[in-house]
């Protein structure tokens, strides 16, 4: 029974905030399109981040790191130290080049068919050939590893290449950051206008407000439909801002399509499905509830009803 | 019941509005507050509405006292009350059968049984067939049955009437206090703060007379 007069009174609140929202549409569609242009930006940088993160993936590939082993090496050691490599936390797997297969790929070379000749034996060591596992995100954690493996007996040297993938992600972290503080900024922003517009709102209807208080209504009751209303705005805010988003990404796909075919670029594939609708939704409808709860309770406790 | 145990009411700036007032209602009981202006009658029922809080004393309500009542409790408290003032503070955007309808919202009572409580509540009054005008297009009297239909279709112990009759005629004046009377009659205890004098004569009811903030 308390349970069903729950439904009723949330029921009643937003059939009155749905009301308040129809008999004013202009400035309802305003604020809606002023919250979706408001959310469009912070969501185009995370979809993209998004879109960059297989990146991290490619440099992974791009840092593998090259044990060259002592020489000559007996053939038990060489294979008791692969083991020991494949073994190793962190390795996702590891390919040994002999000395001579080593050689045999030079001489495949232009140029170096008859290196032999020059030679009075190979000078080359026998290489294991290190791919980092996918756990391995991070520069830092590359590093401890390569660390690690260079140590190991009959490693004589060990390379990695790190330089231009410790600046990619470096730049990665940079605009995940910058999106966080983006998204965190508009995300204020969004709760600012609808904190603004309740607030002005409720100072409209203060009169309503002390007569409903006088008759007993509880602040529980009076900032329901308040709240019902900036959520419907957040909530159609962030849809139309996931609109927005799907008309930028089809306009940008099609003008890199250009590029693309002229050898430039990447493709961007970036899409949007229903659960990430439902998520931005969902965002709207917190950052509206938020724009309408914080500012209203601390308003309603001030209004007192008075005659 | 409603029982004032020596409560006293001090405004902020020293003025003394009430004063050691000592009183008992029996349930269902109608009574007449009567005294010249500034005699603490408004400021009495306030207190029992809650809408001030007593300097010193206690008032009872059905034994409960009204100082131990949190925040939700007197939004409880006034529900189970009907309240009408002089200025019957209807809402000008919204419809008569709206305005009448409000304490059953905050009920959560909706649908039919809602319109059927408010009809009878306005035919009460009289004013069934102005159900769908907007307050502001009524005569004074007419706003000010509107407010006592609103005070009265949530179906209250007590019904609070300051000044119910200020703006009125006389003829009107006798109309209004013979609902308050009806109402009495259907078990709601009445409490009317007037000045005048000639509404109470020739009532058969209790009349409590405020003077400097003291019964006498």
């Amino acid at each position: 029974m308390r349970g069903r007069q729950c439904v009723k009174r949330h029921l009643q609140a937003m059939k009155h905030s749905a009301k308040t929202l129809r008999s004013t549409p202009w400035a309802t569609a305003i604020t809606v399109i002023v919250l979706a242009v408001t959310l469009i930006l912070p969501v185009l940088f995370w979809l993209l981040m998004g879109h960059l993160k297989p990146l991290t993936n490619e440099w992974r590939e791009g840092n593998e790191i090259a044990l060259y082993l002592d020489s000559p090496l007996s053939s038990a050691n060489e294979t008791a130290l692969l083991v020991r490599v494949r073994e190793t936390e962190g390795v996702g797997h590891a390919t040994f080049v002999s000395a001579e297969a080593s050689l045999k790929e030079l001489e495949q070379q232009e140029g170096m068919q008859d290196i032999r000749r020059y030679l009075p034996n190979n000078p080359l060591p026998s290489v294991i050939n290190v791919m980092p596992a996918s756990t391995l995100d991070t520069p830092e954690k590359l590093e401890h590893l390569f660390e690690k493996l260079k140590h190991y007996p009959h490693v004589e040297q060990a390379k990695l290449n790190r330089d231009w993938s410790t600046r990619l992600y470096a730049l990665l972290e940079l605009m995940t950051y910058l999106t966080w503080i983006l998204g965190g900024l508009f995300g204020l922003m969004v709760v600012f206008i609808i904190r603004n517009l309740l607030r002005l709102a409720a100072q409209e209807h203060h009169e309503e407000i002390e007569v409903l208080k006088l008759i007993g209504a509880t602040d529980g009751f009076i900032i329901r439909p308040f709240l019902y209303t900036g959520m419907c705005l957040g909530a159609a805010g962030a849809l139309l801002a996931f609109l927005g988003v799907h008309a930028v990404l089809y306009g940008l796909s099609y003008a890199l399509h250009g590029l693309i075919s002229a050898g430039f670029g990447v493709p961007l594939e970036v899409k949007l499905s229903l659960l990430d609708a439902l998520r931005f939704i969902g965002f709207g409808l917190i950052l509206g509830w938020l724009g309408a709860y914080l500012p209203l309770k601390r308003q309603l406790a001030r209004i007192e009803p008075c005659h | 019941m409603i029982q004032f145990r020596q409560v006293s009411k001090r405004y902020p700036g020293g003025y003394q509005a009430l004063e050691y007032v000592n009183f008992t209602l029996a349930k269902g009981e109608m009574a007449f507050l009567t005294g010249c202006s500034g005699a603490g009658k408004s400021t009495l029922l306030k207190l029992i509405a809650l809408l001030e809080r007593p300097s010193g004393g206690d008032i009872l309500i059905n034994g409960a006292s009204l100082s131990k009542f949190k925040k939700n409790d007197v939004a409880a408290h006034r529900s189970r009350i009907g309240v009408t003032f002089q200025s019957p503070h209807l809402l000008q955007n919204r419809t008569v059968f709206e305005n009448v309808a409000l304490p059953l919202h905050i009920q959560g009572i909706a649908g039919a049984q809602l319109a059927k409580r408010v009809h009878a509540a306005l035919d009460r009054v009289g004013l069934l067939a102005k159900e769908g005008m907007i307050p502001l297009h009524l005569s004074g009297g007419e706003q000010q049955r509107v407010g006592i239909a609103r005070a009265i279709v949530h179906k209250p112990d007590w019904l609070l009437a300051d000044e119910p009759t200020g703006n009125l005629d006389p003829g009107l004046s006798g109309d209004i206090i013979e609902l308050f009377e009806q109402f009495n009659q259907a078990g709601v205890g009445v409490l009317i703060a007037t000045h005048e004098l000639s509404l109470i004569a020739g009532m058969q009811h209790r009349v409590l007379w405020l003077k400097g903030g003291r019964l006498c």
